[in-house]
């Protein structure tokens, strides 16, 4: 599953005047604005938590950019191309998953910066279960994971400057690793949420106009249905071509695994002012199904231009959005969308980076009782690093590089679905609850992928390895705390308790 | 036993139910995957989500009742959405369309995909209560709180 959201081929080329034109403005106005926000950046938390906080309408647009990664403009139309209906399971719940989020997190979080001056998630946890070993375990898995993850999406990065701009791949993996590090490194967060509300802007109005475009080639969606239902209706049935329990697995993993994204979770300690938080699930949700619609769009439309001959069949599915913009689209429409797609791998790039500088300068060093002097300077040399280490994983082997990336969400959802998001609303939950489900989910992520990627054993069809550990990890969470219940209240301090009960 | 384990024991339930039931589904793969093991996956992943956002409302102070609704309505889509187009005969084209889908696909991306947009974000908004989060109800708390870490 999650080998469909890397991509690991190069993008036909599409460089044209046009391209290169609205390309090279947005690269200007990105740096124009993270020079502005980096004059902003003086303390640790400017840099962690954007310092004295933001708008909802910044902090709507900055985690619809964090969470829509390259994979909604690449992968996922070339998953849906591919495997029809059953490829849309893993948006459907987008409909949910920001009330959810919301409801089970975002004031307690809010409430616990104000109280408790936590800056990153792991922090959350080690203050939820009064445990350092928490925080640490929490933050261990956060930096293995966005390692792997930024490495993915800086390889992704790379092949776009390729088809564009017509550089190497190695050239564009670390020409667009220098783009990000200098405004991720400068401006921390800060830099990340302003450049965010431009590429989160610039997301959604490409795939407003994507979807336009697709319609209009089509005949609408009638026509572009009909089209598919003459020459390949399996495509169109209830779970197109995966089986039930694939396209089930999507939903449930894309859905309950919300809960457990940082990138998303941190943007809860940076709303200026908390009962602005009312509107923020009416907003992100219209942001997201509207982003969402060029995933829908091109997946449906490029399958239909195919079967009526009026495009080649795809070389590799991962085509369907370059070749559409190349055979289909205006120029400048592609320049957009191409657009679109750096800002949706950078903005994912940078709330990444930060969050594993933040792990590796703040919570890691507070496991062992240790607190970093110049957090500020460490965490623009973490972030650094960070950028290098998955930059050089990156120019791996493009099947090692996939492998690596597979960890990435799995482990999120499996290590911060129970400890965290539930941990916050439950009294019952314990330390030693948390970290045993923490320890499984990494444990269980781990194992299942590497026998799957070394072909050592195979996991039935449509049993997913993250979907397996959540559930794993879930379940090892509620019945640890039961078997140690009677820590439930000395692992709660009274404060955090108020915050749970406020 | 007080409010607060009160709120939380029936959505905690309900998650420890869906797991069992998602674990199962899972199990049922490693024999043919029959339609049981399908089933168990709508209803466990139905019962993990409604059991999510309920154990998160009613620890927002949302009346009982709300909370009880918005779970069953979340349970109620989920299952319907993904359970009755099982049902359907094979798509062909002479499927009638509605909304430019045919109808099993409309009812899922329509019905799953969409319906719950125009409930949960406006029932978020609605019942959100701002008390509480202003800048002297947050200077109270704090002192609050640090009365109780110190007790």
């Amino acid at each position: 599953m999650i080998l469909a959201t890397l991509q690991t081929h190069a993008i036909p080329s599409t460089s044209t005047t046009e391209l290169l034109v609205v390309a090279a403005f947005y690269f200007v106005v990105c740096a124009a604005i993270a020079t502005w926000a980096a004059r902003r950046t003086r303390t640790s938390e400017d840099f962690f938590v954007a310092g004295q906080g933001i708008g909802l309408w910044t902090m709507t647009l900055a985690a619809m950019a964090a969470t829509l990664s390259g994979f909604i403009f690449i992968g996922g139309p070339g998953l849906l191309y591919q495997a029809g209906i059953g490829a849309l399971f893993i948006s459907l719940s987008a409909s949910m998953t920001t009330p959810m989020s919301a409801w089970a997190l975002a004031r307690r979080m809010r409430l616990l910066r104000e109280v408790r001056h936590v800056i990153t998630v792991p922090d959350a946890v080690g203050a939820r279960y009064r445990s350092p070993a928490a925080q640490g375990i929490c933050a261990a898995a956060i930096l293995v994971a966005t390692i792997t993850y930024v490495a993915t999406n800086l390889l992704a990065l790379g092949y776009v400057l390729n088809a564009v701009f017509g550089l190497s791949l190695p050239a564009g993996v670390l020409i667009g690793t220098a783009a990000v590090v200098a405004y991720s490194a400068t401006g921390g967060i800060l830099a990340g949420v302003y450049t965010d509300v431009f590429q989160g802007t610039i997301k959604a109005i490409a795939s407003v106009l994507v979807f336009v475009a697709v319609l209009r080639a089509g005949h609408g969606l009638g026509g572009i249905s009909r089209t598919i239902l003459a020459h390949e209706p399996a495509f169109l049935g209830p779970w197109g071509h995966l089986t039930p329990l694939a396209a089930l697995s999507f939903f449930l993993v894309f859905g309950l695994g919300t809960l457990g994204q940082p990138q998303v979770i941190s943007k809860y300690y940076m709303l200026k002012d908390p009962r602005q938080l009312r509107w923020y699930p009416l907003l992100m949700t219209a942001v997201l199904l509207l982003t969402l619609l060029l995933f829908f769009s091109i997946g449906l439309g490029v399958k239909a231009a195919v079967l009526a001959g009026e495009m080649a069949p795809l070389v590799q599915r991962d085509d369907a959005t370059p070749m559409f913009l190349l055979h289909r689209a205006s120029p400048w429409l592609a320049g957009i969308v191409f657009s679109g797609i750096a800002a949706a791998i950078m903005g994912t790039v940078n709330a990444f980076l930060n969050i594993g500088a933040a792990a590796a300068t703040h919570d890691l060093p507070m496991a062992f009782g240790v607190r970093m002097a110049n957090e500020l300077r460490i965490g623009r040399l973490a972030t650094i690093a960070i950028a290098a280490a998955a930059a050089v994983l990156a120019l791996l082997p493009g099947q090692l590089v996939a492998f690596l990336g597979i960890f990435a969400w799995g482990l999120f959802a499996s290590t911060l679905v129970p400890s965290l998001a539930i941990g916050m609303n439950w009294r019952g939950a314990t330390r030693v609850g948390a970290i045993a489900s923490m320890a499984v989910g990494l444990i269980v992520t781990l194992l299942l992928e590497t026998l799957g990627f070394l072909k050592i054993y195979q996991l039935p069809v449509g049993v997913m390895p993250s979907g397996l550990a959540l559930v794993l990890s879930l379940l090892t969470f509620f019945v640890v705390s039961w078997l140690t219940r009677d820590q439930a209240s000395t692992d709660l301090d009274g404060d955090v308790q108020l915050i749970m009960e406020a | 036993m007080s409010r607060g384990s009160r709120v939380a024991s029936v959505p905690v339930a309900g998650l420890v139910l869906g797991a069992l039931l998602v674990l199962l589904s899972y199990v049922s793969a490693w024999f043919g995957a029959p339609t049981w093991g399908t089933w168990s996956m709508i209803s466990g992943s139905a019962l993990c989500m409604s059991a999510a956002i309920a154990m998160g409302a009613a620890n927002s102070h949302i009346r009982p009742a709300r909370v009880a609704l918005v779970a069953a309505f979340l349970l109620v889509v989920i299952v319907a959405g993904f359970g009755i187009p099982m049902y359907f005969p094979a798509v062909t084209v002479e499927t009638p369309l509605v909304l430019g889908l045919p109808l099993p696909v409309a009812i899922e991306v329509y019905g799953v995909g969409l319906l719950p947009v125009v409930v949960l974000p406006i029932l978020f908004a609605l019942e959100f209560k701002s008390d509480g989060l202003d800048e002297a109800a947050l200077v109270a708390l704090k002192r609050r709180c640090a009365a109780a870490r110190l007790s």
